[in-house]
C-alpha cells in the first residue's frame, strides 16, 4: 500500500502555527460555532436551567478536556492529518482517519449554507425584510422550502445559491493560502472581531425592558432535572459536539503545533473558552428573548422557537423587528453568527486539505481545488434548492449524531488498544506541558467515555431505526440519512487502499535531519517531513 | 430576577469565566518541561523511524 522514499534532498517542511496564541485562537475558533449561539442557551433551559450548570460543569472536565487531551496529543505525537495519524498507530486505522475526513466533508458541504442564510439575513436586517411574517419569510419567500414528506426539488433559490457560491470562494482562498498565511490569519482576525460584535450585542440585550426576566428564566434552577438521566445526557452532548472533538479537526490542528507546545495547558484554555462563549450566548440570547416575552405580556416559559436555526432565523428577526435600533443589532448578531461559522467551516476545511496533502504529495492551492471544486457543486445542488432545509435536517441528524459519535468512540478503542496506548499519549502529554495529566484519565478515555458515547449512539440508533426521522418521506431519508453515512464508510474504503504518494522520510534521512536540527525550535517539524516522490529525481 | 437565579448567574460566571482566566494564567505562569520533552519526541522519532522502515 505505500512505499518508503529514501532521500535527503529538498526535505519539505510542514507548515505550523507561527506561535502558541495562533494555534490557541484557531481551536477556540473551531469550537466557536453556531451551536454556541443557537444551541447551549435552549439546551440549558430545557435541561434545569441554572441547574444544568452542573451536568455541564462535570461533563466539561470529566469528558470534554479529556477528550481534547486525547485529540492533541495523537495529532502533537504523529504529527499528521487522520488518516496519516491513525496509520502510524495501526495499519487499518488509516480506514478510520478517511472517515473521519469524509465526515468532515459532509458537515462542511451543509455547514457552508447555514453561513450563506446568516449572510442574507445580515442584509435583510437592515430593512427587516422578513416583515411581520419572519417564519412565512424563512421558510417559504427566502428558502421556498418544498414539502419535506411528499416532494423533492433540484430547483436552485438565488437568493441562497448567490452567498452560497461567494462564501466558498472566500473560504477556499483561505485554505489554499495555507495554514499559517490562511487559516491562522483568518482566525487571528475573526475571533476577536466576533467576541467584540457579540459582546455590543449582549450589552445591547441586557439593556431592554424585561431583559432581567429572560435571565431569571435561564438561570433560575430546576434541581429535580438532576435526578434526570436525559439531562446528564444532554450535557454530556453539549460539550462534546461544542468542543469539536473525536473527528479529525483538533487532531488536524494540533499536528502543526511546534514540539515545544503545551499542550494541556492550551486544552484547557481552549475547553473554557468555549464554554465561556456559550454562556455568554446564554445571557445574550435570554436577555433578548426576555423583551420579546416583556413586549408581548407573556411568560418567557411560553415562548416558541428557543433553539437551532428557527432561534435565529425566526425569532430572533421577530426581536429586532421589536427593538429600537433593530438593525444594528441584527447587523451584529447576523454577523456573529457568520463569524462563528467561518472560524468553524475554516477548520472543517483544513481537516481535508491537510488528509489530501499529505496523501498525495501536494500544496495546498491543488488541494483546495482537488475538494473545494466537488464540495463546491454538492452545496449548491444539495442546499441551494428548494429542498435545501429538507436535505440539511436529515443530513445534520445522521451525520453528527451517528457519524460524529461513532468516530469519537473508534478513537478512544484506537487509542486505549493500540500503540502507544494511553499511556504513552497521557506520557507525551506530560513530557511537553506544563499541567500534568492524572492516571484517571486512562480510566476516562478508555472506559468512560466511550461507554457514553456509545450509550448516545445506541439511544439515537433506536430511535431512528423504530421512528424514522420527522415527517420526511422514508425514501428521503433512507438517500441523505443511511445514504450518507454509507458514502462516508465507502469513500473511505477507497481512499485507504489508494497508495500514498508522500511518505516519510527514512530512517537514514531522519537520523540526519535530527542530528542537524536538534536544539533548534523545529526540531519535530524536521522530523515529520515528508519527502515527494519526485523530489528524488 | 430572584435572588436564587442571581446567584446561580453569578456562581456561574465565577466558574465558567474564571475557570477560562485561570488557565490562561497557568499558561503563562507554568514553566514547561525542557528536557523530558525531548526524551518524548525521541521516542515519538524512533518509532516512525521503525515504521518507516
Amino acid at each position: 500500500m505505500s512505499k518508503t522514499v529514501d532521500s535527503t534532498s529538498r526535505p519539505k517542511k510542514r507548515d505550523t502555527w507561527t506561535g502558541q496564541t495562533g494555534f490557541l485562537l484557531a481551536a477556540v475558533g473551531s469550537a466557536i460555532g453556531l451551536g454556541n449561539i443557537w444551541r447551549f442557551p435552549g439546551v440549558a433551559y430545557s435541561n434545569g436551567g441554572g441547574a444544568f450548570l452542573i451536568p455541564y460543569l462535570v461533563a466539561l472536565v470529566g469528558v470534554g478536556i479529556p477528550i481534547l487531551w486525547l485529540d492533541y496529543s495523537l495529532g502533537h505525537k504523529f504529527r499528521g492529518s487522520p488518516p496519516w495519524t491513525y496509520r502510524r498507530m495501526k495499519a487499518s486505522g488509516e480506514f478510520l482517519g478517511w472517515y473521519q475526513v469524509f465526515v468532515c466533508f459532509v458537515i462542511l458541504v451543509y455547514y457552508g449554507a447555514v453561513i450563506a442564510w446568516g449572510m442574507q439575513y445580515a442584509v435583510f436586517s437592515v430593512n427587516q425584510a422578513w416583515g411581520d411574517e419572519p417564519a412565512g419569510f424563512f421558510t417559504g419567500e427566502f428558502l421556498q422550502v418544498v414539502d419535506g414528506s411528499t416532494s423533492f426539488s433540484w430547483e436552485p433559490v438565488a437568493a441562497v445559491a448567490i452567498p452560497l457560491t461567494l462564501m466558498w470562494l472566500f473560504v477556499l482562498l483561505v485554505v489554499a493560502r495555507g495554514l499559517s498565511k490562511g487559516v491562522e490569519i483568518a482566525n487571528r482576525i475573526f475571533l476577536p472581531l466576533l467576541v467584540t460584535l457579540f459582546l455590543i450585542m449582549v450589552v445591547r440585550s441586557l439593556f431592554l425592558p424585561g431583559a432581567a426576566e429572560g435571565l431569571n428564566a435561564f438561570f433560575t434552577p430546576n434541581w429535580e432535572a438532576l435526578g434526570k438521566p436525559q439531562v446528564w445526557l444532554a450535557a454530556f452532548a453539549q460539550i462534546f459536539y461544542s468542543l469539536s472533538v473525536g473527528f479529525g479537526i483538533m487532531v488536524t490542528y494540533a499536528s502543526y503545533l511546534k514540539p515545544k507546545s503545551n499542550l494541556t495547558g492550551t486544552a484547557l484554555v481552549a475547553g473554557f473558552a468555549n464554554s465561556s462563549f456559550e454562556i455568554l450566548a446564554g445571557i445574550g440570547v435570554f436577555a433578548a428573548l426576555g423583551f420579546m416575552a416583556f413586549t408581548q405580556g407573556i411568560p418567557v416559559a411560553d415562548l416558541e422557537g428557543l433553539s437551532g436555526p428557527i432561534l435565529s432565523f425566526v425569532t430572533f428577526p421577530q426581536i429586532i423587528s421589536m427593538m429600537p435600533g433593530g438593525a444594528l443589532f441584527g447587523v451584529l448578531f447576523f454577523s456573529s453568527l457568520v463569524l462563528a461559522g467561518i472560524t468553524s467551516l475554516l477548520s472543517l476545511l483544513q481537516v481535508v486539505s491537510s488528509a489530501l496533502q499529505d496523501k498525495f504529495g501536494i500544496s495546498p492551492v491543488k488541494a483546495a481545488l482537488l475538494f473545494g471544486i466537488p464540495a463546491t457543486v454538492i452545496s449548491l445542488a444539495l442546499f441551494g434548492t428548494k429542498s435545501g432545509l429538507n436535505n440539511l435536517d436529515i443530513i445534520d441528524k445522521f451525520i453528527n449524531e451517528i457519524g460524529v459519535v461513532g468516530s469519537a468512540i473508534a478513537v478512544t478503542v484506537l487509542a486505549a488498544l493500540a500503540r502507544p496506548r494511553l499511556k504513552g499519549l497521557r506520557r507525551h502529554l506530560n513530557a511537553v506541558s506544563s499541567v500534568k495529566v492524572p492516571k484517571v484519565w486512562d480510566f476516562l478515555v478508555g472506559v468512560v467515555i466511550p461507554l457514553v458515547l456509545g450509550f448516545m449512539l445506541f439511544s439515537t440508533l433506536v430511535t431512528l431505526i423504530n421512528d424514522g426521522y420527522g415527517d420526511y418521506k422514508l425514501s428521503y431519508v433512507v438517500i441523505f440519512g443511511w445514504g450518507v453515512l454509507a458514502f462516508v464508510l465507502i469513500m473511505a474504503c477507497v481512499f485507504t487502499f489508494i497508495p500514498w504518494r508522500s511518505q516519510a522520510v527514512s530512517a537514514q534521512t531522519m537520523s540526519e535531519v535530527l542530528g542537524g536540527s536538534r536544539g533548534e525550535e523545529d526540531t519535530n517539524a524536521s522530523i515529520t517531513t515528508r519527502v515527494e516522490e519526485g523530489s528524488q529525481e | 430576577m430572584t435572588s436564587l437565579a442571581v446567584f446561580i448567574m453569578i456562581v456561574t460566571i465565577l466558574l465558567v469565566w474564571g475557570g477560562l482566566v485561570a488557565s490562561v494564567v497557568l499558561l503563562q505562569v507554568l514553566p514547561s518541561p525542557q528536557e523530558e520533552d525531548n526524551v518524548s519526541l525521541m521516542d515519538s522519532t524512533e518509532e516512525r523511524v521503525a515504521d518507516t522502515n
